[in-house]
């Protein structure tokens, strides 16, 4: 079994497709660098707010100066130019992963889903053999490989096919497929769109879409690993981020998602697309009967940890047994895209518990608004900033303290309900990864049964 | 293949059937939201739009009134809401230019009676701006939001009120000076103006150790040289208002918000969809909504971490007009413009119109009730804030609660089922 698999992972296939994803990937990697310097969002996000909520467990990770900040993007901007190109990759592409870690890293309201991928497929890409043909590197070293393992391929397309796949499964559930929400709420915002909004204001409209996300995300991947229905998926594929890129603001979302896609092509796909353009016969490279750079059992035990990880990583909410929309636990790194409208409303009450004494403490005064409107909805945060309140009043020699929060949420549009136990005396909670007993449960409350604007009602 | 080509085929057979069946681009929907405005005459200089009571009051709002169905579309909202706040903002352009007369001719004889018309002069302009003060987006917002140029804090900077900082420029005479027009925003404005017309004492409201005391200046000007110097200053605070009111109502008009504003999601450069003004108008609302629970209602009530005392009449906004609560009020009528409608009594076309159209007329209803409370709460505190931070603490944070019950709806529910998002904020997927 393990031979059979070590002999499938280094079976030789066409280093073509790596070439050509590393350079998509660090294109669009340097043009999201040049993003954030171009829209201000290095200072918004990482320099000016005076706290940074940290992930768990990496609380240590300093904010950098305003200098580093700015430095930090250029010279990230320049490290996956050079991935794009393939120079001095060996050196470029790892940098660039730890350096993209760095900024995920630095504050958690920050997080998306498509940079934590981002992030999973440069550390991947760091790894491979990637600069090994079409790059500056084989250039100047006047050497190139023709082939590649085949577990290089087959770990990507893993990686990318669970991505889309539970985003599938975070769809299966009665907001998403009963009451077409969120897409319900979201598109009644819509339906003044040119051409498709008139669209949107069909009753039927949202939940017939939530639908076909639902089919899209939790199928493609079949279809894209179906050599019939490869070329119409990919078509489906384009049109369907085309879609949600228009109608959302989902920044590079949608792009890195088309790139990553092509991992579904025979590895040959770039050389046949050139000869196509070129307009002459597609010259593949002779296979080779052994590739250059065989996966050792290490190799092959790193990805087999990794594959299991991101297998398990996702599914972690069912130990928690609430609604991991409501209570968060499980919510990131698990790939659940755009399956939630949530909004809050926080209050901090402090009690000085030798006086008695009390403050009512808005987050505004400690987070901007970006970070508070974050914030509002993530339990695991407002646990964070009440810790922060409280080291803030015990450094002033107010301390000690009580810190108790009035946080309200609504979800999917739901009524408000308590997000968190206004009893719980948070500077005494500490999170972790066991069930937050101090999270208040979800209250089930009913979706409002939301109706589109339009023409066609009368009074 | 038969699936995608069926799915492709429904898919553009149900576009083109909702285009044509929709052809009017923008959607016209029937919701209740009320009758024009009343008393809405055309006064010199308002482009024929004034507000009812003279933009003074609650107009005897009632939350449980029927109200006349009116056709709800966002871009009639959008134009609606730009149309109130400006025609707000010329209101106050008005009130400004009969201040600056009357705080003048006071100037010049230093009369009680041309004190008391001042004074008047002043509460009208105030209860004009605290309604305005619901309205903080375009023009008026801060340099960071969309359309945004700064000029509310030219014309009101609360919380950024120092009296000591007017005291300190009592003494120095910098009214007086080229200068003063681009001094500290936190000794000019509406807020400065109160101390100055309201305030007759002879101390100031600096610290012991501040230099006006340390050095002795502020004891060097003869008590009888400060109503001269008070109502010179005032006079230099209420001519600088002219200029900055006129400058907001010309950043609508002339500098083309309005037009910016009319035309979102169509030819706008600076909103790309309707939905994106709307944010915009939205994001405006929340500034006021904090400052009555905060500064205006928790700071006074004391024991803050702005003011340890308890209670702590210093942190009042308008402690010597004695309107500190007329200042909510209006703030709250202010909101009530922009959410219910321009109307005074909370009609016309409003976001509670929004919610109706799309299938939530209990919620609409809620809004109202919540509104009602938090203006009935605001209106018959008694006795007015200044005394009850004292004497009847509880009446203020029984305002502080209605109003922050509907805030809470606002943060929550309201914004999650119209979709209001912040203004600029990040991209995301994962909400």
């Amino acid at each position: 079994m393990l031979a059979r698999l070590r002999e499938a992972v280094n079976r030789p296939v066409d280093v073509a497709w790596l070439a050509a994803f590393r350079f998509l990937f660090g294109l669009i990697m340097s043009v999201s660098m040049f993003r954030f310097i171009a829209y201000g969002w290095i200072d918004q996000f990482f320099v000016k707010p005076t706290f940074h909520f940290k992930y768990w467990g990496f609380a240590w990770v300093p904010a950098p100066s305003h200098t580093v900040a700015h430095a930090l993007f250029w010279v990230m901007a320049l490290l996956a130019a050079c991935v794009c190109v393939g120079a001095w990759f060996r050196v470029a592409a790892p940098l660039f992963a730890v350096g993209f870690a760095y900024i995920q890293l630095i504050d958690a309201t920050t997080y998306l889903n498509h940079y934590y991928l981002a992030l999973l497929l440069s550390a991947l890409l760091a790894l491979s053999p990637a600069h090994r043909a079409w790059s500056v590197d084989a250039w100047r070293r006047k050497r190139a490989l023709t082939h590649v393992p085949a577990g290089w391929l087959w770990l990507l397309r893993v990686q990318v096919g669970i991505v889309y796949t539970y985003a599938g499964l975070a769809k299966a559930q009665s907001d998403w497929l009963l009451e077409g929400q969120p897409l319900r709420i979201w598109l009644s915002s819509l339906t003044t769109l040119p051409v498709l909004g008139p669209l949107f204001a069909w009753d039927p409209a949202a939940l017939l879409m939530s639908w076909a996300g639902f089919l899209f995300d939790a199928t493609i991947v079949v279809w894209m690993s179906w050599r019939r229905t490869r070329p119409f998926a990919y078509a489906i594929i384009i049109v369907f981020h085309i879609l949600t890129r228009v109608l959302f603001p989902i920044g590079m979302f949608p792009v890195i998602m088309v790139l990553s896609a092509l991992v579904f092509f025979p590895p040959s796909w770039p050389r046949e697309l050139w000869a196509r353009v070129r307009r002459r016969a597609s010259s593949s490279p002779p296979m080779p009967a052994m590739v250059d750079r065989t996966w050792s059992p290490a190799v092959l035990a790193f990805a087999s940890v990794f594959v299991v990880f991101q297998l398990l990583m996702p599914l972690r909410h069912w130990l928690y047994r609430g609604n991991v929309l409501w209570d968060e636990q499980g919510m990131r790194f698990s790939w659940r895209v755009m399956v939630r409208e949530k909004n809050g409303s926080v209050t901090y009450l402090v009690k000085q518990t030798s006086t008695g004494r009390q403050w009512e403490v808005s987050p505004g005064r400690y987070l901007n608004r970006i970070q508070e409107n974050e914030m509002a909805g993530q339990p695991d945060l407002i646990l964070q900033l009440a810790h922060h309140i409280e080291r803030d009043f015990v450094a002033r020699g107010l301390g000690p303290v009580q810190v108790k929060v009035e946080a309200l949420a609504s979800l999917n549009g739901r009524p408000a309900a308590y997000l968190i136990d206004p009893n719980v005396n948070l500077a005494q909670t500490h999170d972790g990864i066991a069930k937050a007993a101090w999270i208040a449960p979800d209250p089930h409350l009913p979706v409002p049964r939301l109706r589109a604007i339009s023409a066609a009602r009368a009074p | 293949m038969k699936k995608y080509g069926l799915f492709a085929l429904i898919s553009i057979a149900t576009l083109v059937w909702a285009c044509e069946k929709n052809s009017p681009r923008e959607p016209v929907f029937t919701g209740t939201g009320g009758t024009p405005a009343t008393g809405m005459g055309a006064a010199p200089g308002t482009g024929g739009f004034t507000f009812d009571g003279g933009g003074l009051g609650d107009g005897g709002f009632d939350p449980d009134a029927p109200v006349t169905p009116v056709q709800f579309s966002k871009a009639a909202l959008i134009k609606a809401t730009g149309d109130c706040a400006l025609g707000l903002y010329k209101q106050f352009a008005l009130d400004a230019g009969r201040l600056q007369a009357a705080v003048a001719a006071y100037a010049a004889t230093l009369s009680p009676e041309d004190l008391a018309a001042a004074q008047t002069a002043w509460r009208l302009a105030m209860a004009t701006w605290q309604q305005a003060e619901a309205f903080l987006f375009g023009p008026a917002a801060g340099s960071a939001e969309l359309g945004g140029q700064g000029l509310r804090d030219q014309i009101y900077a609360f919380p950024s009120v120092s009296r000591c900082q007017v005291d300190i420029q009592l003494v120095n005479q910098l009214y007086a000076k080229p200068e003063f027009g681009n001094s500290f925003i936190n000794a000019r404005g509406l807020g400065a103006l109160e101390y100055l017309l309201f305030y007759a004492g002879t101390t100031n409201a600096c610290a012991v150790s501040s230099e006006i005391n340390v050095k002795g200046t502020w004891a060097a000007v003869p008590a009888a040289e400060l109503p001269r110097r008070r109502a010179d200053y005032a006079a230099a605070v209420a001519a600088a208002l002219v200029p900055r009111s006129q400058a907001l109502v010309n950043a609508w008009e002339g500098g083309g918000f309005k037009n910016q504003l009319e035309a979102a999601g169509k030819s706008s450069q600076l909103f790309t969809t309707d939905q994106a003004a709307l944010n915009a108008i939205f994001a405006g609302v929340l500034p006021v909504d904090h400052a009555i629970r905060h500064e205006k209602t928790l700071d006074p009530l004391g024991g803050t971490e702005n003011c340890a005392q308890t209670p702590c009449p210093g942190a009042l906004e308008s402690p010597y007009a004695r309107e500190s609560t007329a200042n909510i009020v209006n703030n709250l009528v202010g909101l009530k413009r922009v959410l219910l409608g321009c109307d005074a009594n909370g009609e016309g076309i409003g976001f509670d119109d929004w919610l109706i159209s799309v299938g939530q007329a209990d919620l609409a209803q809620q809004l109202r009730g919540l509104f009602g409370n938090a203006v009935g709460a605001a209106t018959t505190l008694a006795p007015p804030l200044e005394d009850a931070i004292t004497t009847a603490p509880g009446n203020v944070v029984a305002v502080r609660t209605a109003v922050g019950a509907l805030t809470t709806f606002l943060k929550t529910q309201f914004r999650s089922l119209l979709n209001l998002d912040l203004p600029m904020s990040v991209e995301g997927d994962n909400d």
